[in-house]
């Protein structure tokens, strides 16, 4: 195997999946040149595999989640416990990227259990007295980032309700020279960055001014860019080595859709930034996903209903869909490490969504459908539903047209 | 070598089928003589079919240098299967038009003619396949090689594959330590 050509040993290694890629990177020299040399590792990908995630969108309440199998979670302590007393006080997670968390006073690793604190935050930059801020988490495990890898914090502006700004309603937002704080681990201080918009507007000040669900609205991290779901549900994407930002109208806007009861979703999955349209047609949850190409132009990737779903969820404990999962907050705790499952969650295994919807008269009192985000890399969303008759609250995911659960 | 990849192939595996002999010698590395039917080369080989072509093929073998003879008696064999197994229609396209289609899972008798193989014959048969431009060949090979990978340590790889560590231990320690900060706990 030493002495395979080059092109035979690329073809070899990209068809493994990104956590084997990793690891023969260490196996030869020429291998991690090959590997290097033709990108063969997807850092956009990572984290490598996928142990577990994260949940922030409001379910019961709007604590954090964390669902994992439960072999695979035993080295990550989602409850933070190892902060310490007073670190457990500010344990309110308030982003996550890539495996690291954000607290109001820190960047924390819950596998390493490492972290590093954030510095007292900067006045606001001249002319934004007034203006509500929230935390924005960018990290990029390998790559675009020098060796070992940093992460930024951003304090990203929303614009107040009802505070006094100096803007009128129809100044553009953001405008053409945005200014904000950016946080770097490397040097540990808050710096002033501007950035110079390219291409036109979405929005203006008076756009702008909803109420701030702050659980629907995320942020994601990709090739190097922050893409941050506005108020106005536009995007806006910061380039963060470059010093500019575009603003990307809303897929569901783009298409002149009137979507009045749903949420926009951004996330981050196999081929980039996603986004996620969930809404209820003649009374059932209804899911749009885009998918950003290049260019900036939102591709309709999946447009289904979830009414089979809804009408035919497994509320039985023992099929074979159905995985002992942790779910953990800082309220609930179900240490439910039952099975010793070392493989990465399975989740092809699912069922098929049928094209043709039976007529059924079963009706669930439902409290809605949520969505909870995407599969790191692979194109699968995740849900959650919630039936008031059983009082079982469960999580589904949708590849595609497939099914399946867990639990 | 220019090798038509087009749509010129169909054209010169026709022309090729009503050539008077059907079937081409080709010689190993090591001397040995085998037979294969040209219509079956020139369709799973660009290299073969470039040079049937091109009329660059000795009735008295084919010199193949860089082919040993096991290797070149499994491409033969793969051929010979290949050509008695009907071929669907992705697979006669995948080998046509190129990198286009997206890789098929190998067929029941792909999986077993590679699984008998030991890991020698499977990386001369892959070395092979790359050599004589046998993109079906090459897929099936690699895909098998990447499933024996799957799921090992470097350490493990190494020792299965039989391939000597060039790394020092402060490199090794390195590499670990690029991913260290966030995945993995000490």
């Amino acid at each position: 195997m030493d002495l395979l050509p080059d092109d035979v040993v690329a073809n070899i290694l990209g068809r493994l999946p990104p956590c084997s890629v990793a690891g023969c990177r260490g196996v030869r020299r020429e291998w991690r040149a090959t590997i290097d040399g033709r990108r063969l590792l997807r850092a956009d990908l990572l984290p490598l595999r996928l142990d577990g995630f994260f949940c922030r969108a409001t379910l019961l309440d709007s604590q954090t989640y964390f669902f994992a199998p439960p072999s695979a979670a035993q080295g990550i302590d989602p409850r933070l416990d190892f902060l310490g007393e007073e670190g457990r006080d500010y344990a309110n997670i308030v982003d996550l990227c890539n495996g690291l968390l954000l607290l109001w006073d820190r960047v924390v690793n819950p596998a390493t259990r490492q972290w590093i604190p954030l510095t007292p935050f900067p006045r606001p930059c001249a002319g934004m007295e007034g203006f509500f801020y929230r935390l924005i988490l960018a990290y990029d495990p390998l790559g675009l980032m020098p060796p070992p890898p940093h992460c930024s914090v951003v304090r990203f502006p929303i614009v107040p309700i009802y505070n006094d700004i100096d803007f009128t309603d129809d100044s553009e937002w953001p405008p053409s020279t945005f200014t904000i704080h950016i946080f770097s681990s490397a040097q540990r201080v808050w710096q002033e960055r501007s950035f110079v918009r390219q291409g036109a507007p979405t929005g203006t000040i008076a756009d702008m001014r909803h109420e701030n669900d702050g659980c629907h609205r995320r942020a994601v991290f990709f090739r190097g860019a922050l893409y941050v779901h506005c108020q106005n549900n536009s995007v806006i994407r910061i380039a963060l080595s470059d010093n500019k930002y575009r603003m990307i109208t809303s897929p569901a806007t783009a298409e002149n859709q009137v979507f009045h009861h749903g949420h926009v979703c951004l996330g981050k999955s196999d081929k980039g930034v996603y986004s996620a349209f969930l809404s209820k047609e003649d009374e059932w949850p209804w899911c749009r996903v885009w998918l950003l190409d290049e260019s900036c132009h939102w591709v309709l990737k999946s447009n289904i209903s979830l009414r089979w779903l809804a009408q035919n969820f497994p509320f039985d404990n023992t099929d074979k869909y159905s995985r002992p999962w942790i779910n953990n907050s800082t309220k609930h705790v179900h240490q439910a490490r039952v099975v010793q499952d070392e493989s990465e969650w399975d989740f092809d295994s699912g069922v098929t969504l049928p094209d043709e919807i039976s007529d059924s008269t079963d009706v669930l009192i439902t409290y809605g459908t949520v969505f909870l985000g995407f599969h790191p890399y692979k194109e699968i969303a995740f849900f959650s539903y919630i039936q008031l008759k059983s009082g079982i609250l469960s999580f589904e995911y949708i590849k595609g047209p497939r099914v399946g659960r867990l639990n | 070598m220019e090798v038509d990849k087009g749509k010129g192939e169909a054209e010169e595996t026709r022309k090729v089928a009503e050539a008077d002999r059907d079937t081409v010698t080709l010689k190993s590395s090591d001397g040995k003589l085998f037979e294969v039917s040209k219509e079956a080369a020139a369709r799973l080989s660009t290299v073969l079919a470039g040079m049937i072509a091109g009329g660059s093929i000795d009735d008295n073998g084919t010199d193949l240098k860089q082919i040993g003879s096991e290797a070149l008696e499994n491409v033969v064999d793969y051929c010979n299967k290949h050509a008695n197994s009907i071929p669907s229609a992705a697979l006669i396209s995948s080998s046509i038009s190129f990198n286009t289609a997206p890789f098929k899972e190998p067929e029941e008798w792909e999986r077993k003619f590679v699984d008998r193989l030991s890991h020698d014959a499977l990386f001369d048969l892959v070395e092979a396949a790359n050599f004589l431009g046998m993109e079906r060949l090459l897929d099936v090979t690699c895909h098998k090689i990447s499933e024996m990978m799957k799921g090992k340590s470097p350490d493990q790889i190494r020792e299965v594959f039989n391939i000597k560590n060039d790394y020092t231990k402060e490199e090794l320690e390195e590499i670990r330590q690029e991913l260290a900060w966030a995945f993995y706990d000490d």
